[in-house]
């Protein structure tokens, strides 16, 4: 892909939170209106949709009428997955304008897996579940629990993560936490819930919608209405690799080859990145990729966040909207939004002074024995 | 509680075994010798020479967490416990509880080895 061809033209975000009361295919539908404004077209523009989980009766609902309609499901890795595939779809002359739609309603009953069954992923790698290892938190504890005994992190490092990122999300109508201060003696007086993370360590599901219109930067040029960002750069890994490696844990997922291509084809250097947008389903995960991106050194992922490297003054402000632990949970989606709306200047208390260049990431697909399978990395810019 | 058995397809040998007689089997590439876990394919050799063997049913456990809360009501009696990554002494991964040790006292790099005797249905690990 050549750098700052493809476009995205529109965004529409609902509202994020618990227990909205309202379904998935309606939330989407919200979202695509409030897209469609955004980017100033119609529906019968949209020639193409791609939505993150499984379509059944989306395009009725949604009154759309594309020539192809694609599911895509890898997990929090779908978001970045949606943009890639839009691209190809775009540049391969398959469609002109793609929805990327996702939303989640888990207080409505949308979550697959628990409640005695077996849960997804559980027979493929090892039987996790058949020993009580549920759950996405108790994925990932694995790699906190290596990165401690491996490299000292500290229960307290974990909470410098989750106070910075609430710190980001207090001053942010559109955040969870906004308005809700945390202390790191809150941090470490919450309950643990699966060692070593507590209770102020995880996200939590929230009900939400989003949907973005991508376009080729040709015709996001005629679109007077719009304020375009720019696709710069994008790469997937998959852990697969480092399973066959045996060298699962000590990586967050296999980030190396997804921001290698990504910075390949943007053309630029860690150093033009102005802000960070990291999935942060858990707070080890925003210190185990502010290294494996190369952010900080090895093993000093937490003591870079303590001392306010990733806090809109430090070294690379990140996860500015709150991240997921503090925002919302819009799965890979969370990233993107703060993506936009940093780069659209619209990120209010936290905007990132003369953001021009985010790099966002998105992991998922929890395959039980370890935190996640896919890693994507989209480079967005300002100017193409 | 660990719950009833539910044992892939692909797994039928190793199962077959432990349940036999508590034989611990790996999957292994006869071309060079490395093992694998749950049922692979050698990722230089392909499948031709894979062939489920017996091993040590050793390792040191690479890194583990501890429940504190039960996700589902049939585990509330065993929190909190302690699930490990094994990395048995042949190289694959094995997720299994460490038994017979206070959650608190389980490190990584600990010395683990299977639990016989006790009629597992999923083979277990405790301290060596
Ligand atoms: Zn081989």
């Amino acid at each position: 892909m050549k750098r700052g061809s493809i476009a995205i033209v529109g965004m529409g975000v609902t509202k994020q939170g618990r227990a909205l009361g309202v379904t998935e295919v309606e939330l989407r539908r919200q979202a695509l209106e409030i897209a469609l404004a955004d980017a100033g077209v119609e529906r019968d523009a949209i020639d193409g949709y791609i939505l993150a989980s499984h379509e059944r009766e989306d395009l009725r609902y949604l009154g759309l009428s594309p020539n192809f309609s694609w599911p895509v499901q890898t997990g929090g890795a779908t978001a970045p997955c949606t943009f890639i595939m839009a691209a190809g779809a775009i540049l391969s002359g398959q469609a002109e304008m793609v929805a990327c739609a996702y939303a989640m309603a888990p207080s409505s009953g949308g979550m697959p897996g628990f409640g005695g069954k077996m849960s997804f992923g559980s027979l493929g790698y090892g039987y996790p579940a058949q020993v009580g290892m549920i759950g996405a938190a108790s994925a990932h504890a694995l790699h906190a629990r290596w990165h401690m005994d491996h490299y000292g992190t500290t229960s307290e490092h974990l909470g410098a993560v989750a106070v910075q990122l609430r710190n980001h999300a207090l001053n942010r109508p559109d955040a969870m936490g906004y308005g809700q201060p945390i202390t790191l003696e809150e941090h470490q007086a919450s309950p643990m819930i699966v060692d070593p993370f507590r209770m102020l360590d995880c996200c939590r599901d929230t009900d939400g919608g989003a949907v973005f219109i991508v376009t080729s930067a040709e015709r996001a040029k005629s679109m007077a209405q719009t304020h375009p960002v720019y696709l710069l750069g994008a790469g997937m890994g998959h852990n697969i690799g480092n399973w066959h490696q045996r060298d699962v844990y000590a990586h967050h997922d296999a980030i190396a080859p997804a921001i290698g291509r990504a910075l390949a084809q943007s053309g630029v250097s860690l150093d033009a990145i102005d802000t960070a947008q990291f999935y942060d389903p858990f707070t080890i995960s925003v210190i185990m990729q502010l290294e494996h991106y190369g952010f900080c050194a090895p093993g000093q992922g937490g003591p870079f966040v303590a001392d306010g490297g990733i806090a809109l003054d430090g070294k690379i402000p990140s996860n500015t909207g709150g991240g997921q632990i503090s925002g919302f949970y819009a799965a890979g989606f969370t990233p993107l939004i703060e993506a936009m709306k940093q780069l659209r200047g619209e990120a209010g208390a936290t905007q990132v002074k003369d953001a021009r260049i985010a790099l966002t990431s998105g992991h998922g697909l929890n395959g039980g024995v370890q935190n996640t399978w896919s890693h994507g990395t989209l480079i967005l810019g300002a100017e193409a | 509680m660990i719950g009833d058995l539910v044992a892939g397809e692909l797994d039928a040998p190793f199962w077959d075994a432990w349940k036999a007689d508590e034989t611990f089997l790996l999957h292994r590439c006869a071309t060079c010798g490395r093992h694998d876990w749950p049922a692979s394919c050698c990722i230089d050799h392909g499948q031709a020479p894979m062939a489920w063997v017996p091993t040590s049913a050793a390792g040191t456990i690479d890194t583990y967490t501890i429940f504190y809360r039960a996700y589902v009501k049939e585990l509330a009696g065993d929190v909190p416990y302690v699930v490990a990554v094994v990395r048995l002494d042949e190289g694959p991964y094995f997720h299994t509880r460490i038994t017979g040790i206070a959650p608190d006292a389980v490190k990584s790099g600990m010395r683990v080895r299977v639990r016989r005797g006790e009629g597992d249905a999923f083979p277990l690990f405790q301290s060596e």
